[in-house]
């Protein structure tokens, strides 16, 4: 049991707010409009709220951490090492 | 590289603390160091005496000019390192990508580090990124994807990484399994060594109600090369009610967690390779220093329970 479906609906479930919220309001129709099949669906039934609550805010957190430390892509450290060798900008 | 890390702990260890117990052979060392950040950066080089080995963020080093690779070798050629990595999505049905696997391989090439290691967890799959270690369902067609991954990861970079046991916040769903069946499901099937994070451990025997010493008393400690110890804080459900102990590696190790590798210490005959875990909120040096030498007296003290059974 458990299939690639099942993990890809739990990632969304992870990381879509609006999705989760239509989960919490109709999980089967939920779930079988992301194509899981009947145990699937049954397994759902024993969800752990508390714990889907706070990870997906642990999971967002960290989303948006890394999207603030992210590093600058090449191109953009390419360039600005150029403009550090013209003497444009400071090494 | 060195494979088998038993024999890859050559390391320094002057202190009295340090000796093995008489029962172990003469190669035998415990050792403790720290996860890398460059904030610790100025506190780790100037007490690299105290710090046995660094266990280094590989992600961090996968897309970065050469001379942060320059840099990082530097400091491999001062301490040991383990890289660590926390991208890949090991324990999943969905295929490791084997391109991400392949940057990996080039840096450990670059850097030769003692050993790697990956957590089991999955961190993406239908496209969308979750942005952190989730938690798989723990099932046997997850373990047989998992292990088919830790196959490929061993077979592209030529070594088979340590597997880290996850902390969780949500009873990871659709599991047909306990943590202790899960873990042994995965080292039964696979020649990989775990990595066992024993706050991760506490954190979910806390959160799911199962005693953190039952796992360990299950698992093949043959098998536990190296340890995770950090920190973490409760955290509050606004909505549903209810409360859990994140892993946030934000606040010092607690007393439980040293008293979980005094006994692994105690049960095990393997020498153990132990991290401290800090990811923010920094103090100031001298008391992660502390940290590190009460995981020495922990696991000082599991050895001489062990020496003392043992004689």
């Amino acid at each position: 049991m458990t299939s690639p479906a099942f993990e890809a609906f739990l990632a969304r479930l992870y990381t879509d707010e609006a999705f989760r919220d239509d989960f919490l309001d109709r999980p089967e129709e939920t779930a079988r409009g992301f194509g899981l099949d009947e145990k699937e669906i049954e397994e759902l039934e024993r969800l752990d709220l508390t714990g889907l609550e706070l990870a997906a805010e642990s999971f967002s957190r960290k989303r948006l951490w890394k999207e603030k430390h992210r590093p600058p892509p090449k191109w953009k450290r390419a360039t600005r090492r150029i403009l550090e060798l013209l003497g444009i900008a400071r090494a | 590289m060195k494979k088998d890390t038993q024999k890859s702990y050559g390391l320094p260890g002057t202190r009295e603390f340090h000796q093995p117990p008489t029962f172990i052979p003469h190669s035998f060392r415990d050792c403790i160091g720290l996860g890398w950040r460059p904030q610790l950066a100025i506190g780790i080089l100037s007490h690299l005496d105290q710090i046995d080995i660094l266990e280094v963020m590989a992600d961090d080093f996968l897309d970065v000019p050469a001379k942060e690779i320059t840099a990082l070798k530097t400091l491999a050629a001062q301490r040991p390192v383990i890289l660590h990595g926390v991208s890949l999505g090991m324990a999943s049905t969905h295929r490791v990508e084997a391109r991400r696997l392949e940057k990996f391989a080039r840096l450990i090439e670059k850097v030769k580090p003692e050993t790697w290691s990956e957590h089991l967890a999955f961190v993406r799959a239908g496209g969308i990124e979750i942005g952190h270690l989730a938690a798989p369902p723990r099932t046997a067609s997850v373990i047989d994807g998992t292990l088919s991954n830790l196959e490929t990861a061993r077979k592209i970079t030529g070594i088979a990484p340590f597997i880290e046991n996850v902390a969780t916040l949500i009873d990871p769903p659709g599991s047909r399994m306990n943590e202790a069946e899960w873990l042994n499901g995965i080292v039964n099937g696979c020649e990989n060594d775990l990595l066992l994070d024993l706050h991760n451990l506490y954190a979910n025997g806390v959160n799911f109600d199962f005693d953190p010493l039952g796992v360990i008393s299950t698992i093949p400690l043959e098998r536990v090369g190296q340890i995770h110890l950090a920190g973490g804080k409760w955290v509050t459900a606004r909505n549903q009610g209810g409360r859990r102990l994140l892993d946030d590696h934000l606040h010092d190790v607690p007393e439980p967690v040293f008293t979980l590798l005094e006994e692994v210490a105690f049960r095990s005959a393997r020498s153990l390779t132990v991290t401290i875990e800090r990811d923010g909120a920094f103090p100031p040096f001298v008391e992660v220093l502390r940290e590190i030498e009460a995981a020495r007296r922990a696991i000082a003290r599991g050895r001489e329970r062990r020496r003392e059974v043992s004689a």
